[in-house]
This record gives structure tokens, C-alpha cells and sequence, in this order.
């Protein structure tokens, strides 16, 4: 059944109460019309469980504004969601519409820093975010007693004489929950063996993000620092701070630890507001995590990345011997998911079990 | 200063925090894309206090969904937010496409009951349908923006809506919808003015629909009353006693509107207040009474997807 309002509710119950399911939870399409953002195609999800969130249907089914209970869990930068026909994928131009939102998938031939792999020239984090979704589906479906919220869609990363891929996602949303799941299916229906390279990256955002708030990522081995900047806190990387003007940005590697099911989870803890966030990953098929401590004034924001690869780019990838290639004809399946965490109770439950997973 | 998640911020601490403003307040224009609500513009507003509402700019600038931290205030019907194009304005077709919705504006020629004018201002009696053209006119001049002034700031959506025939009526109402960043309230200020050169029926009526959670049988209304509340008609006679006290979805309930007069503070203003205990959560509604003299409440507490409350003022 479904549980809204601190109580389980029948199918039959709850359409005793509304005119419309709408009410309370489901899914609208829209387009935005003003602004960077205008012509993007979108569709708000409300779970009735307080977990709102906006998927940009144009924007490689990413997903911007979330809030639960009416409060912001995501980053959103100073770019707004703009429009995919404004990209700039050279060098660093992908930075000029990263509007951050709670996650811009990365990928599908780059993610992480811009590069030259061999001789081809690899934006910052590929193409993937600015690609507009075709076949995209959204409904709300009835189980018995359980609904969920749908959104379907498929990106293409396809270059004649290069790579052809297939992106199919699948965001699904249970009504009462405060929690939603993304499955990715990866196909190549191409005829070469091409790179793949996936990284999610979440972005959280005040207020979930403040000086009050912990990262708790186990793993049985310390945190990587990525250069000599991130090298200065990395005793500090899972306290996050106030906003600094001149903070430059720390990046952190995690090796975080599965639980018997292979599934890998960070959490974000804000004791001061009794609110966290979990990320939770299939770790076979998303072996890294890069962290982002980015405490800057206007840009302060922490990033939890889930990817095939670290965030130094395809030729980095390539050297290191770390860079996951796909073959014909062959499909590959990731699987992430964010849940709302309310109450110290709560918290304090989820950081155990993350924490009893290395003891 | 605002007031966001238990503390005051000045504007600089919570540019410091935020990439844009809209991660956490300001209104976002759009135009749905499906079903009976494809191609209705609408901006969405979010104060960042909790409160979350839709302004339908192609339905007369009513207010579509509300929610204050995720619970839902308002009643959403089954007819979905239509498109005006589907309306059907005579008899009671005005039916097939009200939304709910925390405001339905109902007006300008007509309000209520569909009737016939026998002395309208055209000189022959005149069929007027239920509630009016109003919340089916497209506004025009429309603007959704967040505004600072000094470290407090302000959602504002403003449009106009034309109520006109050639050789009848001439009137538009311009509206203007605010709410504070950080708030938890909103304020409406209508202007209606005769662009024409007759003098004609004016009849204004603001239909607020409540709907569950924040209806439910452990919600209450009150208010300082300047009389008894009186019924509408027989149906309504029996629930008189319980006129302030909602109830439990009852199949078979059918609609029952009672009259009530709050009284005005020193500004004018009457206030009634929609309070569910169980939730701790209520709303409370304030009018200017000297413009508005009427108040109804409207009880509907039926099963088979029906179960909202109104007020209209008038």
C-alpha cells in the first residue's frame, strides 16, 4: 500500500480523497518558457512522499531541481537549465550550461577532465547531458495497491564513422516513497568496439549542504586526493564547511565498500536539519567514486560521482590501462538510485549500516 | 531579511549558497505538454518557506497545485487543468473543465448558479452559465519575476484577463500574484476596470478549494462570526450544526453550502481559518471585506473521487 501523511492507504482510500491522483503525486510534462531554459522539455515527478524533483527530458533525461518536504537537496549553478543548442562540447565550453541539478549523467566517449586521446579532442565530460531524449514515456501505474511514477527515454551518442550508442533510461518513483531509481541500459548497436565511459554526477546543494554536514563513504582504504589541492584537506574530506570566496575545488577518490547485494551507497548526513541523502550504486558496474568538495561562495556544492572511470579523462583512462570499452552488439546495465533519509533516527540507522560494512 | 530553513539569511549569505536564487525560490514559466493541460502556459512559484504553487496564466490566473513542504493543500478534480479551448460556457459545461485548484476565479458577468438574467443590460433575458468566463480567459501582459529590495526579495506574476463583447461589456481584471521569498504566504490584488461606456453587472467570486490531507474529518474552520451561519437550501438545513467541522469521505454526500459572515478587523480584513489538528496544519484565508461583503462555504465530503472544501468570496 501506499503510505502518504504517516499512514498506509489503500488505491481505493486514496481516490476516496481526490479528484484526481494528481493531487498528491504523479508526473506532468512541460516545456520551459523563458529564458536559457526555454524550449526545454521536462517533466516534474511528486512522489506524494515529499520527494519533488524535475527531469529535463531535453537534457539527457538528467534530473534539475529536488526537494523534499519543500527543501532543496540539489546544487543549482549561476548557467539555469539552458537549452541543449547553447552547448559548447570543446574544451571546457560544456562548463557554460552545466546547470548542475541533482544529477548530469557524463559520458558516453568522455567524462571527467577534457583531453586528446590519441588525436581526437574530448570535451569536459562528453556529450550525454545535452542530448535531447526521444521515446520518452511518463505515466503513473497502478499495482494492486502501489503506484509508481515512469519516466522512460532514450539518448543517442552517434558520430558517423565512429561510435553508435544507445542510452535507454528508466527513472522509476514509488507513490508515499522518497526515493527514486535510475536504470541505464547501454547499447552498442554499432559495429565497433568503442569506449564507454559513464559517471553520474550528483550534485548536492544547500541546504542539505552546510557546515553541518558529513559524507560518510566507507571504505577499507583512505581517500585518494587527485592533485596537490585536494591533497590540503583530504584529512577533511568528509566535513563539509561554509562557503569560502576563494575556495579552489578538492576532488577525492573513494573506494567505497558494497554490501552482500553489490550495492555501494554515500551518504550525506545534515544533523542540523534531521535530513541525508543516500546515493546508492551498483559497484560491479560503477567502480569509482570521485567526491567534490566545492565550498566556494556561489558555487557550493558536493558532488558524489558513481562512474566507470575516474574523472581525469578518456587519454588518463586510456594510459592507466582503467578505460571500459563496449562491443558490438553488446548491452551493458547501470544502476543507481537516491533515497531521502528524515529524522536523526533514521540518520543514525543509515550511517551504522554503511559503517558496519568495514568493521 | 529572508527567512529560510529556521534562520534569517541577508541577500549576500544566500548568494554565498546558491548557484541561482532558483535552487531554492522564484517562479519558472512553461506550457504543459499533454493531455487536457497541453498547451496551458503556467508559472511555477516556489517561496523557499515551504509554500509551492502553479499559476495558470491561460486559465484566468488561477492557481492550479499548492503544497507547503510537500503536503498538498488544494483539491485537484478529475477534469484535469484544460485547456480554455475546451470549455463549453453554457448551462453547467463549466463542469467539464474546473480544475479545483487552490483558486478557480469565477466571474465577471456571471458568478454562481447558471440562470437566466431577465433584465439584462442588452435589453433581452439573457442564459449566463455557471461561474462565468472568467477562469477559462487567457491572460495577456503577463511577467513572472523574483525582485530584491535590500535583503528581503519578492516572487511577483502579474497578467490581465479580458472579460468583452462588441456592443456589451468591456472589462479587464488585472491581477497581480506576490509572495516573499521564504514566506508562506501569497497575496492577490485584483483591479477591475470598465473600459467601456456603459455601466455593467460586475460579479466576482473567488472559489479557494481545499483538498485532502489538508481536508480530512480532523479539520476545522473558524472564524469570528458577526452572525449565525445560515444554508443555502434544504440540503444544506441538516449539516447546519456541522457546518465547521469537516468529515470523512461519505459516499452519497451531496454538496451542501452555508452562508457565513466574519467579522472585519481594523483594516477591513474578515480571516477564516482552515485548520487540520491531526496534521498540525492549517490555512488561513484574509479578505478585504468591504469589497468582498459574501462569504460561501462549500461542503463536499463524497466518495468516488470527490472530497474538497471550498470558500468563495464574493
Amino acid at each position: 500500500m501506499a503510505r502518504l501523511w504517516g499512514r498506509d492507504w489503500t488505491k481505493r482510500e486514496l481516490l476516496a480523497r481526490v479528484g484526481d491522483l494528481s493531487q498528491v503525486a504523479g508526473v506532468e510534462r512541460f516545456t520551459y518558457d523563458d529564458g536559457v531554459r526555454d524550449g526545454v522539455r521536462a517533466a516534474r515527478v511528486r512522489t506524494g512522499g515529499g520527494l519533488d524533483f524535475t527531469v529535463l527530458l531535453s537534457r539527457g533525461i538528467d534530473i534539475s531541481h529536488a526537494t523534499y518536504k519543500g527543501t532543496p537537496l540539489a546544487w543549482m549553478s549561476q548557467t539555469g537549465e539552458a537549452h541543449h543548442h547553447a552547448f559548447e562540447p570543446e574544451g571546457r565550453g560544456w562548463l557554460r550550461t552545466f546547470y548542475g541539478g541533482l544529477i548530469t549523467t557524463c559520458g558516453l566517449q568522455n567524462a571527467g577532465a577534457s583531453n586528446v586521446d590519441g588525436d581526437v579532442p574530448l570535451g569536459i565530460h562528453g556529450r550525454i547531458s545535452h542530448t535531447p531524449a526521444e521515446e520518452v514515456g511518463t505515466w503513473t501505474e497502478w499495482e494492486g495497491d502501489e503506484a509508481r511514477v515512469v519516466v522512460t527515454g532514450k539518448l543517442r551518442e552517434a558520430n558517423v564513422f565512429g561510435e553508435n550508442l544507445r542510452l535507454t533510461r528508466r527513472i522509476t518513483a514509488p507513490v508515499g516513497g522518497a526515493e527514486f531509481h535510475i536504470e541505464d541500459r547501454v547499447e552498442n548497436v554499432g559495429f565497433k568496439t568503442v569506449p564507454l565511459m559513464l559517471l553520474y554526477h550528483i550534485n548536492f546543494g544547500w541546504p542539505l549542504v552546510s557546515e553541518s554536514t558529513e559524507v560518510v563513504a566507507p571504505s577499507r582504504t583512505p581517500a585518494q586526493a587527485r592533485d596537490p589541492e585536494a591533497e590540503k584537506g583530504v584529512a577533511m574530506w568528509g566535513q563539509l564547511e561554509s562557503p569560502h570566496p576563494d575556495y579552489a575545488e578538492q576532488c577525492f577518490f573513494h573506494d567505497v565498500e558494497a554490501d552482500a547485494n553489490g550495492s555501494a551507497s554515500v551518504l550525506m548526513v545534515n544533523r542540523a536539519l534531521q535530513i541525508g541523502a543516500q546515493v546508492t550504486f551498483d559497484k560491479a558496474a560503477l567502480d569509482h567514486c570521485t567526491q567534490w568538495k566545492m565550498m566556494g561562495a556561489n558555487e557550493y556544492v558536493c558532488g558524489i560521482e558513481p562512474a566507470n572511470c575516474l574523472v581525469l579523462g578518456r587519454a588518463a583512462e586510456r594510459a592507466a590501462g582503467r578505460l571500459k570499452t563496449i562491443d558490438p552488439g553488446e548491452e551493458r546495465v547501470f544502476r543507481l538510485s537516491i533515497s531521502v533519509v528524515d529524522g536523526n533516527e533514521a540518520l543514525t540507522r543509515a550511517e551504522n549500516r554503511l559503517r558496519a560494512l568495514i568493521q | 531579511m529572508a527567512r529560510l530553513f529556521g534562520r534569517e539569511w541577508t541577500k549576500r549569505e544566500l548568494l554565498e549558497r546558491v548557484g541561482d536564487l532558483a535552487q531554492v525560490a522564484g517562479a519558472e514559466r512553461f506550457t504543459y505538454d499533454e493531455g487536457v493541460a497541453g498547451g496551458v502556459r503556467a508559472a511555477r512559484v516556489r517561496t523557499g518557506g515551504g509554500l509551492d504553487f502553479t499559476v495558470l496564466f491561460s486559465r484566468g490566473m488561477d492557481i492550479g497545485q499548492a503544497s507547503f513542504k510537500g503536503v498538498p493543500l488544494a483539491w485537484a478534480s478529475s477534469t484535469g487543468a484544460a485547456h480554455p479551448h475546451a470549455f463549453d460556457p453554457q448551462g453547467r459545461g463549466w463542469l467539464r473543465t474546473f480544475h479545483g485548484g487552490l483558486l478557480t476565479g469565477c466571474g465577471l458577468m456571471n458568478a454562481g448558479a447558471a440562470n437566466v438574467d431577465a433584465d439584462a443590460p442588452g435589453g433581452e433575458p439573457e442564459p449566463l452559465g455557471i461561474h462565468g468566463y472568467l477562469s477559462h480567459s487567457p491572460a495577456e501582459a503577463t511577467n513572472a519575476w523574483t525582485e530584491w529590495d535590500g535583503d528581503e526579495a519578492t516572487i511577483t506574476v502579474i497578467g490581465e484577463m479580458r472579460e468583452v463583447r462588441v456592443f456589451a461589456e468591456n472589462v479587464r481584471l488585472t491581477r497581480r500574484i506576490t509572495a516573499p521569498l521564504g514566506g508562506t504566504s501569497l497575496t492577490i490584488t485584483d483591479t477591475v476596470e470598465n473600459l467601456g461606456f456603459e455601466s455593467v453587472p460586475l460579479m466576482l467570486l473567488y472559489h479557494l478549494n481545499f483538498g485532502w490531507p489538508l481536508v480530512s474529518e480532523d479539520t476545522e474552520i473558524s472564524y469570528e462570526a458577526a452572525r449565525a451561519p445560515e444554508p443555502r437550501d434544504a440540503v444544506a438545513e441538516p449539516g447546519l450544526a456541522d457546518a465547521l467541522r469537516l468529515e470523512a469521505p461519505t459516499p452519497g454526500y451531496a454538496e451542501q453550502c452555508f452562508f457565513h459572515e466574519p467579522v472585519a478587523d481594523a483594516d477591513g480584513f474578515a480571516h477564516v481559518l482552515l485548520a487540520n489538528r491531526a496534521r498540525n496544519l492549517g490555512v488561513r484565508v484574509s479578505y478585504d471585506k468591504a469589497a468582498l461583503p459574501h462569504l460561501t462555504e462549500w461542503k463536499v465530503c463524497s466518495e468516488k473521487s470527490r472530497m474538497f472544501f471550498g470558500f468563495s468570496l464574493n
